[in-house]
C-alpha cells in the first residue's frame, strides 16, 4: 500500500496539469481532493488491553486481532500482499527460493532506520524473525540479506510473511521493541514485557517523520481502549471519534443513522468445540446429531442480522478457496435419528452437556444459547455455562472444577497462508487431527485434512463474521485491504489540523469502560 | 509380456495421476489443461459426462471462457467426451480465488454420493490483466474545465507537432479550442457557430476528432473543422447521425471496454458503468464512475482515455473530465 501510495504521488505530476487548469481557470472548484497532511485520528476499541509485541499475541484471539492492526503502524513485514494477489516489497525488496522452497533469501531494503534513528541490520531482522516464527525454521542474516531454511518445503511462506505477527522489530534493552513503521509509540514502554499491556487507558501515536516509505498524512493517531461499542458509536455519531468497531447488532443501526460504515470479509470463525478428551463427546453420532440439529442460516441472517455468514468450512471461502466443497449439514430429522440410537443414559441425553462461552460479548452468549435450542430440538440436552468456564483442556486439569464438554470459540484469521491458518486453528483449541491428515500447503491436501477434521466433528462451525467498522465523516483514503488491514498509513484527514487533546493521566479523564454518558 | 507391461504402466499412469497433489501451474490456460489430465482418469469409468462450469473468481467472461475451452478441449484429447444431457454425471469447475492464487477445483462424481475433488493453483500475479480482479480496472476522472454556460460536447486531442494537449470545447454558439501552455488552459482560437444555428433547446452535440479534423454536430447541422493555429469551420444543413453515447477505452489487459452512462435522466446524478455486453465486470465497485449530475456527451474510442461532459447538479456549472482506467498501480 506504501508503494501504491508512493506511485500515485508520482503519478500526480500527470495529473498536475488538469489539477492545476480546474483551479487557475475555475476558482469556484474548491473541495479537497488532494490528501492533506496534519490532524489526529482518534480510535476506540473495545479491547481493554493491547500489546504491540508480538511474541505475546494469542493467535486467532481479539486482543490479538487489536495487537496486529495497531502493532502494522509501528511495525513493518518483509513483504505486503496487495488486494490484486500481487506480493510488494516492504523491509524486503527481492526474494528468491530453492526448487523445493526449502529455503529463501530476502534481500533488505537498504537504509531503513528504527524510528529512533539507528539503521536496520540484518541480523536484527533475522532475529526478530527467529523469534515469531516456529522453531523448525533456521533464519540467519547473510550480507544484506536473510535466509530462511526449512526441512518442509515452504510454497507458501510470502502469504505466511505478509500476515500475522510476522513484523521485523528490535527489542530494547528495557524489552520494549523499536520498529520502522509509519507511527511512533509516544510511551515506548507501553510495548515491553513488563507492562502486561495497555489497559483501561489511552495510546498516542505521532507520526514517524523519517519513516522510509514516506511520513504518514497523519500527525498523530489517539487510541482509547476498553470503550463499550454503543459509546463507541455514540462517540463517533458526536465527532468524538473518527474510527469504532461495529458488533452485527449496532450494523443497522448504524446503517438507519447514515453513518458510514465497512466491513470485511469474514475473517472470524465462531465454532463450538468438543473436548476430545471427555467420554461424554466420544460417541461419534452425538458429535453428528449436535452438528446436523444447528441451525447456522437462522444464526446468520436473525440473530446476527445478515451481517455474518453460515459456516460450513473452518476457513473461510476468500481465504482457502475450497469451502463451497463442503456440505451445510442441517438436516434436524437426521439429527433426531441419531439421536434415538444413543445409548440411554447418555450425558447429552438425560444429563445436559455443558457448553462454555469462551468468547467475550452478547454475540457469543446469544448462538450458544441458539445451539442449546436447536440441540433440543434434537432431543439433545445442553446447558450452557457463564463465561470463564471454558478453560482448554490443559487448563482443566489444574483444577478440580469440571470443565465443558463443548466450547463455544471465537477465532479471528491472522495469517494468509491456509496452512498456516488451520495449523493455528488446530493448535489453539487442541482439535484432533483427522485420520491421515498432514500439514501442507497444497489445496488438495489441506482441503483432505480440513475435510477430516470436520468428519470428527470434535469442532462445528457455525457462522462467520466480517470485521465491521465505522468511520467519521473526514476520513479520506481509507483503503483497508479485504481482510481487513486498515493501512492508516495512508489515511487523511478533510478538517482543520487541530492539536491532539492532552492524554489524561489515569483515573482524571472519562473512564471509557466506566458508561457516564448517554448510549444511544 | 507386452500386454502385461502395457497394462502396468497404464495402471503407474493412472496412479501417479490420482495421488499427484494440487500442480502450480504456470500460466492460466495451463492450469485449466493442468486440470483436465488431472480430472480425466477419474472420467474413464463415466459414458456420460456433463461440463458444469462456474466462474467464482474475478476473471472476466471472456478469460473463463478461454479456460472452459482449453479444458474441454485436453479433456478431449483423453477421449473424454463432454455431453449436454442434464442426465449425464455432472463434472464440476470452480474457478475460486485465494488472496494469492487462483484455484481451479473439480469435482469428480464418485460412487454414491461422495465427489472426487482434484485442484490446479496459479498465482494470481501471474494471470494476464489480473488487474480485472477486485477492482479489475478503476475508472479515474480529472476535472480539466467548468463554466456556468452549457457544454455540448467536449474532445481533447494533441498537437502532434509541439506535442501539446488540445481540448475542443462545443458549446450552444461557439466552438472554442484550447491548449495547454505553462500548466494552464489557453485559449488558442474559438469560432461562431450562430450563422449555421437556429436557437434551440436541445441540448445534443458531439465532436469526433478524425486526424487534423474534427466533425462537429449539431441538431440540424454536420460541420467538418480544421484543427490548425485558427480553427476553420465548414457546415451543412442535415441530420446527424448521433453516434451512440459510449466511450471505449482500452482495458489493462488490452480489450476495448465500452462504457455507457447509468440512468440518462438528466434530473439526477450519473455514473458511468461498463456496457452489458460481456466486455466489462459490471460487478466490480471499482469499474463504475459517479458523477454529480448527468452525462451529456462522451467521447473517446480505442485509447486509453476519454472525456465526458457532466452537468453538475449541486454547483449548476458544466463540467469537462477526462476519464482514464488505471490498472493495479
Amino acid at each position: 500500500m506504501r508503494c501504491i501510495a508512493s506511485l500515485s504521488l508520482a503519478g500526480t505530476s500527470l495529473l498536475v496539469l488538469g489539477a492545476l487548469a480546474a483551479e487557475v481557470l475555475t476558482p469556484s472548484a474548491g473541495a479537497a481532493t488532494r490528501p492533506r497532511y496534519g490532524g489526529t485520528l482518534r480510535i476506540e476499541l473495545q479491547t481493554a488491553s493491547v500489546t504491540f509485541d508480538p511474541r505475546r499475541w494469542q493467535t486467532g484471539s481479539a486482543e490479538a486481532a487489536a495487537g496486529e492492526q495497531l502493532g502494522a503502524l509501528v511495525l513493518d513485514r518483509l513483504v505486503s500482499l496487495d488486494n490484486h494477489g500481487r506480493f510488494q516489497p516492504q523491509l524486503a525488496i527481492e526474494w528468491t527460493h530453492d526448487a523445493a522452497f526449502k529455503r529463501w533469501q530476502f534481500t533488505l531494503r537498504p537504509g531503513v532506520k528504527f524510528a529512533e534513528g539507528t539503521p536496520l541490520t540484518s541480523a536484527e531482522v533475522a532475529a526478530a524473525l527467529q523469534l515469531v516464527l516456529p522453531q523448525t525454521r533456521q533464519v540467519l542474516a547473510s550480507g544484506n540479506a536473510v535466509v530462511l531454511q526449512s526441512a518442509e518445503p515452504l510454497p507458501d511462506l510470502l502469504e505466511e510473511l505478509a500476515s500475522g505477527r510476522n513484523f521485523i522489530f528490535r527489542v530494547q534493552a528495557d524489552g520494549s521493541l523499536a520498529g520502522t513503521g509509519p507511527f511512533v509509540l509516544d510511551d515506548p514502554s507501553k510495548n515491553a514485557p513488563s507492562n502486561p499491556g495497555v489497559t483501561g487507558s489511552r495510546l498516542s501515536l505521532r507520526a514517524n517523520e523519517e519513516c522510509w516509505s514516506g511520513r504518514p498524512f497523519l500527525d498523530a493517531i489517539q487510541v482509547t481502549l476498553g470503550v463499550p461499542a454503543a459509546r463507541q458509536l455514540y462517540d463517533l455519531q458526536l465527532g468524538q471519534a473518527d474510527l469504532v468497531e461495529l458488533p452485527p447488532d449496532l450494523f443497522h443501526h448504524a446503517d438507519d443513522a447514515h453513518v458510514r460504515t465497512w466491513s470485511s470479509r469474514p475473517v472470524e470463525l465462531i465454532a463450538l468445540v468438543l473436548d476430545g478428551a471427555r467420554p461424554a463427546v466420544q460417541d461419534a453420532r452425538l458429535r453428528e446429531a449436535l452438528s446436523f440439529a444447528i441451525d447456522r442460516s437462522t444464526m446468520a441472517g436473525v440473530l446476527l442480522q445478515k451481517q455474518a455468514e453460515p459456516a460450513a468450512a473452518l476457513l473461510p471461502g476468500w481465504l482457502s478457496g475450497y469451502a463451497f466443497l463442503f456440505p451445510m449439514e442441517t438436516n434436524i430429522e437426521r439429527a433426531k435419528e441419531l439421536r434415538a440410537a444413543l445409548p440411554a443414559g447418555m450425558l447429552g441425553t438425560a444429563d445436559p452437556l455443558r457448553l462454555g462461552v469462551d468468547a467475550a460479548g452478547d454475540v457469543a452468549r446469544l448462538l450458544a444459547e441458539r445451539v442449546a435450542v436447536n440441540a433440543r430440538q434434537a432431543g439433545l440436552n445442553l446447558q450452557v455455562l457463564g463465561r470463564g468456564t471454558a478453560r482448554t483442556p490443559s487448563s482443566a486439569a489444574s483444577n478440580a472444577t469440571p470443565s465443558p464438554d463443548v466450547r463455544l470459540i471465537r477465532w479471528r484469521v491472522s495469517s494468509l497462508a491456509p496452512r498456516d491458518a488451520l495449523d493455528s486453528l488446530t493448535t489453539a483449541f487442541h482439535v484432533p487431527e483427522g485420520s491421515g491428515a498432514a500439514s501442507s500447503s497444497d489445496p488438495e491436501q489441506l482441503y483432505q485434512r480440513e475435510r477430516a477434521l470436520l468428519d470428527t466433528r470434535f469442532v462445528i462451525p457455525l457462522v462467520y463474521l466480517p470485521e465491521s467498522v465505522a468511520l467519521g465523516a473526514s476520513v479520506r483514503d481509507w483503503i483497508p485491504s479485504p481482510w481487513g488491514e486498515w493501512h492508516l498509513e495512508d489515511v487523511w484527514l478533510d478538517r482543520p489540523a487541530t492539536p491532539a487533546p492532552p492524554v489524561p493521566a489515569p483515573g482524571s479523564a472519562r473512564q471509557p469502560s466506566g458508561g457516564q454518558g448517554v448510549h444511544p | 509380456v507386452v500386454r502385461f507391461f502395457c497394462l502396468s504402466c497404464l495402471s503407474i499412469l493412472f496412479c501417479s495421476a490420482l495421488f499427484l497433489p494440487a500442480v502450480r501451474a504456470d500460466s492460466v490456460e495451463d492450469a485449466a489443461r493442468a486440470l483436465a489430465r488431472k480430472v480425466a482418469p477419474l472420467l474413464a469409468s463415466h459414458e456420460h459426462v456433463r461440463l458444469s462450469w462456474q466462474n467464482d473468481s474475478l476473471l472476466s467472461a471472456g478469460q473463463s471462457e478461454l479456460l472452459r475451452r482449453a479444458f474441454s478441449a485436453d479433456l478431449m484429447t483423453s477421449h473424454i467426451s463432454l455431453s449436454e444431457d442434464p442426465a449425464a454425471s455432472e463434472l464440476l469447475v470452480s474457478l475460486r480465488e485465494t488472496p494469492a492464487e487462483l484455484l481451479l477445483i473439480a469435482a469428480i462424481p464418485d460412487a454414491g454420493d461422495t465427489r472426487q475433488i482434484r485442484m490446479v493453483q496459479v498465482p494470481r500475479s501471474d494471470i494476464p490483466g489480473s488487474d480485472r480482479s477486485s477492482s479489475a480496472f478503476r475508472l479515474q476522472r480529472e476535472l480539466l474545465w467548468q463554466q456556468a454556460g452549457p457544454i455540448l460536447a467536449a474532445a481533447e486531442t494533441q498537437d502532434s507537432a509541439k506535442k501539446q494537449d488540445l481540448l475542443l470545447l462545443l458549446q450552444h454558439d461557439s466552438l472554442a479550442l484550447y491548449r495547454v501552455e505553462a500548466e494552464r488552459w489557453l485559449l488558442q482560437d474559438s469560432v461562431t457557430l450562430e450563422p449555421f444555428l437556429r436557437p434551440s433547446r436541445d441540448s445534443s452535440g458531439q465532436v469526433l476528432i478524425q486526424g487534423e479534423e474534427a466533425q462537429v454536430l449539431v441538431p440540424g447541422r454536420i460541420c467538418t473543422v480544421h484543427l490548425g493555429t485558427h480553427l476553420s469551420l465548414a457546415c451543412r444543413p442535415g441530420t446527424p447521425a448521433w453516434r451512440e453515447n459510449v466511450l471505449t477505452l482500452s482495458s489493462c489487459d488490452g480489450a476495448a471496454v465500452k462504457f455507457v452512462p447509468g440512468s440518462g435522466d438528466w434530473s439526477t446524478p450519473d455514473h458511468l458503468q461498463p456496457a452489458e455486453d460481456g466486455s466489462g465486470t459490471a460487478d466490480s465497485s471499482g469499474s463504475r464512475l459517479d458523477v454529480a449530475g448527468p452525462i451529456l456527451s462522451l467521447s473517446g474510442e480505442g485509447n486509453a482515455r476519454g472525456i465526458a461532459v457532466v452537468y453538475n447538479l449541486s454547483s449548476g456549472n458544466y463540467e469537462v473530465y477526462r476519464i482514464t482506467l488505471a490498472c493495479g498501480n
